[in-house]
């Protein structure tokens, strides 16, 4: 019996002198859906690469129902790829072909007729909320729609396995929304074991049973999602996404923060201090010493490794070169978000 | 405008044209499949092998480098053992044959190389072999591309056929030589030019519009 569908045993992968998998060893049980999230460069997409086959892990094994793909030839390995489905976060269509067409594309490589391919065809469209819309060019649809006939795509082949790349970074918080609920409904109904890799935890949260963390080409935590979300996180990096997640700034200053600096544009920064007996006074001291003026836009509290801190977003009002010194010897994690308006 | 000169003026442009599209056909038949070994033995390509791409590069490089003029002469005896002939217009299909396939493999491997690589990479993450990524992605994403060059390419055919001219192969530019120059008649000179531009704005009218229905 098959009791994991995707095993991966102690992957490592190097380019040159960096390394991109370091000891990666984890399962997926057929029907779960595992979010797996870590920042840019972390190795996800390498991870990615090496399921699929495109690459091949230096040293360690990848099982994908119980056949190692790490030692298969090419020929076998073309097999192996057509039981897994691939979402891509820019969609990957074809726009010489129709709608319909891009959806049979997995068919048309697996070597199914015709007739059989429009047909089945017609049922993802119908599964995926995208009836009528089979002779468009994927062109004419929008961002949500395309990844729709991406999904369609995916599952054409009745794939074993479906893997998202990023499928949901590229469209906006609303359609996010919609493609998760569509994956969900799809994991329900059809029992399919789907793999999301992302940077965002909101994805994870919402539709993830499992999470893998992963930085520096590691798998750092490995655990139920809720058991994480509940603060049981064991890793640093971890507790970074749950955080980033809890202080997202809202929509009236997002709308009028620029990434680059500006005349009369005023600093916003996240700063993350020591609270109680050991903190200093920061804001008292960089206006005290250097004459800036700090409005406080958002705060919080968060749980520290050690002990609690505030972080707060202010915007600096005021110029004094050592300031942004003195900030970041005070929250080394100072992040600068981007500049608004000084009057605003 | 005697009846004599029309009919001149027709025949030439008949043959013109025969010359130009042989030697269009052949140039796809040839540069296309050029152009997608270029693409594909790239680094980065479905069947990397930069050392046979590089030499590849060089020869349609240095075919190309020839001028057509010098080409034409130099080819008289390739063109005897092909056609079995050096003139006329059957013979110049030779060396504009031989001149147009690097010519439009380096334009159509322009066009290929646009295709977004992550089609490339979708369909060999779904199972595609080689072959149907070429089939399945690289021709059809680039056809507009490969339409668009395929008029440059026929454009400049006729340019070259016209120089053709010089050495026998019939055609507008034979006309030209032979009646306007050396004869100083200034209406068939006058009436090839008009033709030829004629010829050339219809051309690039029904490729773009081609290209542009395929888009």
């Amino acid at each position: 019996m098959v009791t994991s569908l995707l095993r991966v045993e102690h992957a490592c992968r190097r380019f040159g002198g960096q390394t991109a998998l370091d000891d990666v060893s984890f399962q997926v049980r057929p029907g779960e859906i595992l979010g797996i999230i870590g920042r840019s460069g972390a190795g996800k997409t390498t991870l990615l690469r090496c399921l699929n086959g495109l690459e091949r892990p230096d040293s360690g094994r990848i099982l994908i129902e119980d056949r190692d793909i790490t030692t298969l030839p090419e020929r076998e390995l073309v097999q192996v790829r057509r039981r897994i489905g691939l979402v891509f976060q820019h969609f990957n269509l074809l726009n010489s072909r129709t709608v319909a067409a891009n959806i049979e594309l997995p068919l048309q490589i697996a070597g199914v007729p015709r007739d059989k391919r429009r047909a089945r065809a017609d049922e993802l469209l119908e599964l995926v909320g995208l009836t009528g819309h089979a002779d468009k060019r994927p062109g004419q649809l929008s961002g949500g729609q395309k990844q729709r006939v991406g999904i369609a795509r995916a599952l054409a082949a009745h794939p074993a396995l479906l893997l998202c790349d990023e499928a949901t970074s590229a469209l906006d918080p609303e359609t996010t929304l919609s493609i998760l609920d569509l994956l969900r409904d799809i994991n329900r109904r059809l029992g399919l074991t789907i793999i999301l890799i992302t940077h965002e935890m909101d994805v994870i949260r919402r539709i993830a049973q499992r999470i893998l963390v992963m930085d520096h080409g590691r798998v750092v935590e490995d655990a139920e999602t809720a058991q994480v979300l509940r603060g049981g996180a064991q890793h640093d990096v971890t507790r970074a996404f749950l955080h980033g997640e809890s202080a997202r700034l809202p929509d009236a200053l997002l709308a009028r923060l620029r990434p680059d600096p500006f005349a009369g544009g005023a600093p916003v920064v996240r700063l993350t201090l020591d609270t109680g007996a050991t903190g200093t006074p920061v804001l008292s001291i960089l206006a005290r010493r250097h004459g800036i003026d700090a409005t406080i836009l958002q705060a919080g509290m968060a749980e520290g490794r050690t002990h609690m801190q505030a972080e707060c977003v202010v915007r600096l009002s005021g110029h004094d070169d050592g300031a942004m010194g003195f900030l970041l010897q005070a929250s080394p994690s100072m992040e600068v978000l981007g500049y608004v308006p000084a009057d605003s | 405008m005697s009846r004599l000169i029309l009919d001149l003026i027709l025949h030439a442009t008949v043959e013109t044209m025969e010359m130009v599209l042989a030697s269009g056909l052949i140039a796809v038949i040839g540069g296309l499949p050029l152009a997608i070994l270029l693409i594909a033995t790239a680094p980065g390509g479905i069947l990397p092998l930069p050392a046979f791409s590089r030499v590849l590069g060089l020869v349609i490089d240095a075919a190309r480098a020839v001028p057509f003029m010098i080409l034409l002469v130099l080819l008289i005896p390739v063109t005897r053992l092909v056609a079995g002939t050096a003139l006329g217009t059957g013979a110049a299909i030779v060396p504009l044959s031989i001149a147009a396939v690097p010519y439009f493999a380096r334009i159509a491997e322009v066009s290929l190389r646009e295709v977004d690589r992550n089609l490339v990479d979708a369909v060999r993450a779904m199972g595609g072999t080689r072959w149907m990524v070429i089939r399945f992605v690289l021709l059809p994403e680039a056809l507009p591309g490969l339409i668009s060059g395929l008029t440059v390419t026929l454009v400049t055919l006729v340019g070259a056929s016209a120089m053709a001219g010089v050495i026998g192969a019939g055609g507008l530019g034979d006309l030209a030589i032979r009646y306007g120059y050396q004869r100083f008649n200034t209406t068939i000179m006058l009436s090839v030019v008009a033709v030829l531009i004629a010829l050339v704005t219809l051309m690039q009218a029904v490729g773009n519009r081609l290209a542009r229905r395929l888009r």
